[in-house]
């Protein structure tokens, strides 16, 4: 049972886990400005970034970033900082590491139900609610083109998880991240 | 790639840029809560008006602060369509089917307008003033009590620096693995969604592998300098809480007073 709890809550880094950690938050800052599409619907690479975070350093770590991640990137690009969509940031973390944390193979069954509910849960319902918030509009106004959006990226988002998280040439690169 | 930038930090010596990044961080987050509970002209008047104060201690133009809401004029310009087609009550000026123009519509429509613009250039004017190695220092501060729960902040702190460091070289990278890929024929900027995930997915492996290069010699550095993990770290740069701090956040708190004050229920 403790071994359990220390295994996914807070533990040292070794000095080479900080120094990966850190480079792979400066990739997900860089690939979170290399967008497809336009401000409203936007695909971004970063989700990969946030998912390979959770499988190697767990969920205290993926979760710390999720937040310092989403406040440096709103901060850095000059838009409005909203708690709501740091919430949402952390729970993806958090799914993430649920599913993924310390698996060495990954099937395409779990990719697939793990993009499925981030889509739902935070995609289409946290993201549009706090939309509605921040504009004081109704929760249904962006629904429609959530949902149009995420029917599209939600495939290709599980398909690109399941190759970047199996792909041997990172499993290989793995260090020692904890001390 | 040329797009890509990051911040948009205008160096200066005005009153707003020489506040300590703790009191910047705290400000905009405390106008944004007050921008987002505001709901009458009165308020949005008021934190109007606080903002014109702000901008012109800054010495920044009204020109140059209203350009930072072009990347957003899709998302106002759409919720301002559906508030005015399909807004309801008051007098109705035009109907059509399940289109209906009104009065309420469209003063809810422009409330919605200057509600987004105010949050809009609250955010721009703290990335405008302040280095993003001063937001990164002012976030390692704010992060400091959580030191009690045995959060390592040290750490933390070290990674935010080091990421920062790091998005240029990073940046560079990506432009030489970009540029290796067209020389093969890659098209980044045309085909069909599939393709174009597909050609940038080509480029985040190679990324990696030359982040954990970098990661690796990092590590190797600190390692022989001796640098540990648990020890209790300096800054090279101090920034220094003072009076202006103090009276900057406490305006702030006024103002959020007075919209509190004027706010209808």
């Amino acid at each position: 049972m403790f071994n359990g709890f220390k295994k996914w809550g807070l533990r040292s880094l070794s000095i080479r886990g900080m120094t990966y950690l850190a480079l792979l938050m400066a990739a997900e800052l860089v690939l979170d400005r290399f967008a497809i599409g336009n401000s409203n619907v936007r695909f971004t690479f970063s989700f990969l970034i946030v998912a390979l975070i959770a499988k190697w350093y767990g969920p205290f770590w993926s979760m710390g970033v999720a937040v310092i991640i989403d406040f440096i990137s709103t901060m850095l690009s000059g838009q409005p900082y909203f708690i709501g969509f740091t919430i949402s940031a952390v729970l993806a973390a958090l799914w993430y590491s649920i599913w993924f944390y310390q698996q060495e193979n990954i099937s395409l069954k779990r990719t697939i139900f793990v993009s499925l509910i981030i889509a739902m849960i935070i995609n289409i319902g946290l993201n549009s609610l706090w939309v509605a918030i921040l504009a004081k509009t109704s929760f249904f106004y962006f629904l429609p083109i959530r949902c149009l959006k995420n029917l599209i990226s939600f495939p290709i988002q599980s398909f690109l998880l399941y190759w970047f998280l199996n792909n041997q040439t990172l499993q290989r690169l793995k260090p020692n991240v904890f001390k | 790639m040329q797009q890509i930038v990051f911040g948009n930090y205008l160096p200066g010596n005005s009153l707003i840029h020489r506040l300590n990044p703790v009191t910047k961080i705290l400000a905009v987050l405390l106008l944004i809560t007050w921008t987002l509970v505001a709901n009458n002209w009165l308020n949005y008047g008021i934190l109007g008006c606080a903002l014109i104060v702000q901008i012109s201690a800054a010495r920044l133009s009204l020109s140059m602060m209203l350009h930072t809401i072009i990347p957003f004029l899709w998302l106002i310009g759409f919720t301002l369509l559906i508030q005015i087609l399909f807004g309801t009550g008051g007098t109705i000026y035009f109907h059509w089917g399940v289109v209906k123009i009104t009065s309420t519509g469209l003063v809810t429509a422009g409330l919605i307008l200057v509600r987004f613009t105010l949050i809009i250039m609250e955010a721009a004017l703290l990335t405008m003033t302040t280095s993003p190695n001063a937001i990164a220092a002012g976030i390692e501060r704010l992060l400091q009590p959580l030191k009690r729960l045995k959060v390592p902040v040290s750490t933390i702190g070290m990674m935010i620096s080091i990421a920062l460091r790091f998005i240029p070289t990073l940046l560079t990278e990506l432009q030489t693995i970009m540029d290796a890929q067209r020389s093969r024929g890659t098209n980044f900027n045309q085909g069909k969604l599939w393709e174009r995930v597909r050609n940038i997915g080509t480029l985040i492996i190679p990324l990696l592998v030359a982040s954990f290069r970098h990661a690796d010699h990092l590590a190797d550095a600190l390692g022989a300098s001796g640098y540990s993990v648990q020890a209790v770290r300096t800054s090279y740069r101090k920034f220094i809480w003072r009076p202006a701090d103090t009276g900057s956040l406490g305006l702030v708190i006024v103002l959020g007073l007075l919209v509190l004050g004027t706010r209808g229920f």
